[in-house]
């Protein structure tokens, strides 16, 4: 793995004015409520945002200095570029992975939740958080089926209906969802073939969820894709998407193992190569 | 599983709808008539609620109330599928529905042991205590208490 060149770490509350968009920085404060985060990623493109009073803080920087400076790394080997930031590798990568399920089209989501539920059952986790987890790959999935081949990189569409004939009929490139594990956090993940995410749109959509409050979501028509990510992110400790525009989209999202959800700790940890 | 919707005539004007499982993109909600005086809608058995299945009853909602605004919607039996979309997106619960009951559910961080309560919702509702039956010690409310403040107001 290459050795992270020196990301600058900017003070969100202090030092907001010496950001440049065109210099990729990580965000880093205390205790700034969600809604000023998302707002202030969006308006200052700031795409990496770490909160410092927490656990995990050496290395959710650790994963945005990887993600800014070898974004390829984290594409492949996204738990071990979470989870262990400081050893990313195939061989790492394979040991935190418990459960990975490829599919192609939308009757398969059964099948692919289940092996995702079957494993957090094993683990005994609470019904509460198997219930979150669920949740977050039903929409993972379903980004996956229904946005990530249907909408381009450049405009803000809303992927297509949900419907039985767009989710089955046509000919997709195999999707995967993931699951994997440490001690301390658990990590449910998406991998695309299409690359079309763009963190632009994205966070403007979770930004217009806060501010606007999430009915203007229903607005957003067929898709629900603006409410899917608007819940994904409330449920979570992170948020990573690496994007290979045009090639490939990794989604992931953290949770802490038997910690109650944190309405406080929300990072997020947005990437992407344009020249692939 | 699949989604599944029962619905019942049980007195004139009066339909109830048990849903069952799911509430997702698969599974469309029931065309209402005009004419009914109340729907009465049972979460009880309701397991899972994507974004889609918000978005869908959220329409749903609407118009059934566009075409019978005096037509009083009754929710029973709140799931813990139901409350979490709450606890995110308060569009979930009309300001002119009506919710005679709900789960409270229990975790207890000594022993793991997971519980619930079905309670019928009352104005002055008080979060309820629960002590674990498998270590005496007390149990955690898995949900926000201000979901059940907001279920509270809508009490019969
Ligand atoms: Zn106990």
């Amino acid at each position: 793995m290459n050795k992270p060149n020196i990301i600058p770490k900017i003070d969100i509350v202090n030092d907001l004015s010496t950001h440049t968009p065109a210099i990729p920085a990580i965000g880093v404060y205390t205790n700034v409520p969600v809604q000023t985060i998302i707002e202030i990623a969006v308006d200052h493109q700031l795409w990496h945002m770490v909160q410092s009073a927490q656990n995990f803080y050496e290395d959710e920087i650790m994963t945005s200095e990887l993600m800014i400076s070898d974004l390829k790394m984290f594409v492949q080997y996204p738990l071990s570029s979470i989870l262990a930031p400081q050893m990313v590798s195939a061989k790492k990568e394979s040991e935190l992975l418990a459960v990975s399920q490829s599919f192609t089209m939308a009757s398969e989501k059964g099948k692919v939740l289940q092996a995702i539920e079957t494993q957090l059952w094993a683990w005994k986790k609470r019904g509460s958080f198997v219930q979150e987890a669920i949740m977050v790959a039903d929409e993972l999935f379903t980004n996956a089926i229904y946005n990530a081949p249907h909408v381009s990189f450049a405009e803000n569409g809303p992927g297509v209906a949900r419907t039985h004939e767009n989710g089955n009929t046509l000919s997709l490139m195999p999707a995967r969802l993931f699951l994997g594990a440490d001690s301390s956090r658990i990590i449910i993940g998406s991998e695309d073939s299409y690359g079309t995410l763009n963190p632009c749109h994205l966070l403007k959509r979770l930004k217009a969820c806060y501010t606007e409050g999430t009915n203007v979501a229903m607005n957003w028509s067929v898709g629900g894709a603006g409410l899917g990510t608007y819940m994904i992110f409330r449920s979570a400790l992170a948020y990573y998407a690496g994007i290979e525009q045009g090639k490939r989209t990794v989604v992931a999202c953290s949770f802490a193992q038997g910690a109650r959800r944190s309405e406080n700790v929300r990072n997020i940890h947005f990437s992407i190569d344009r020249d692939t | 599983m699949d989604g599944q919707i029962v619905q019942t005539k049980t007195d004139a004007g009066v339909l109830r709808i048990d849903l069952f499982n799911l509430i997702d993109e698969t599974v469309p909600l029931p065309e209402i008539p005009n004419d009914l005086s109340r729907v009465l809608v049972n979460f009880n058995r309701v397991t899972f609620i994507n974004s889609k299945g918000i978005m869908n009853w959220i329409r749903w909602l609407k118009t059934v109330q566009t075409k019978n605004s005096k037509m009083v919607i009754e929710l029973v039996d709140l799931s813990m599928a139901y409350l979490r979309a709450l606890e995110m997106i308060p569009d979930v619960l009309p300001g002119s529905a009506v919710v005679s009951s709900m789960f409270y559910y229990f975790f207890c961080e000594k022993c793991g042991e997971e519980d619930s309560l079905l309670e019928s919702n009352a104005k002055a509702a008080t979060v309820p205590v629960k002590v674990c039956a498998k270590c005496g010690g007390t149990m955690e409310l898995e949900m926000s208490p201000e979901v059940y403040k907001t279920i509270a107001r809508q009490a019969p």
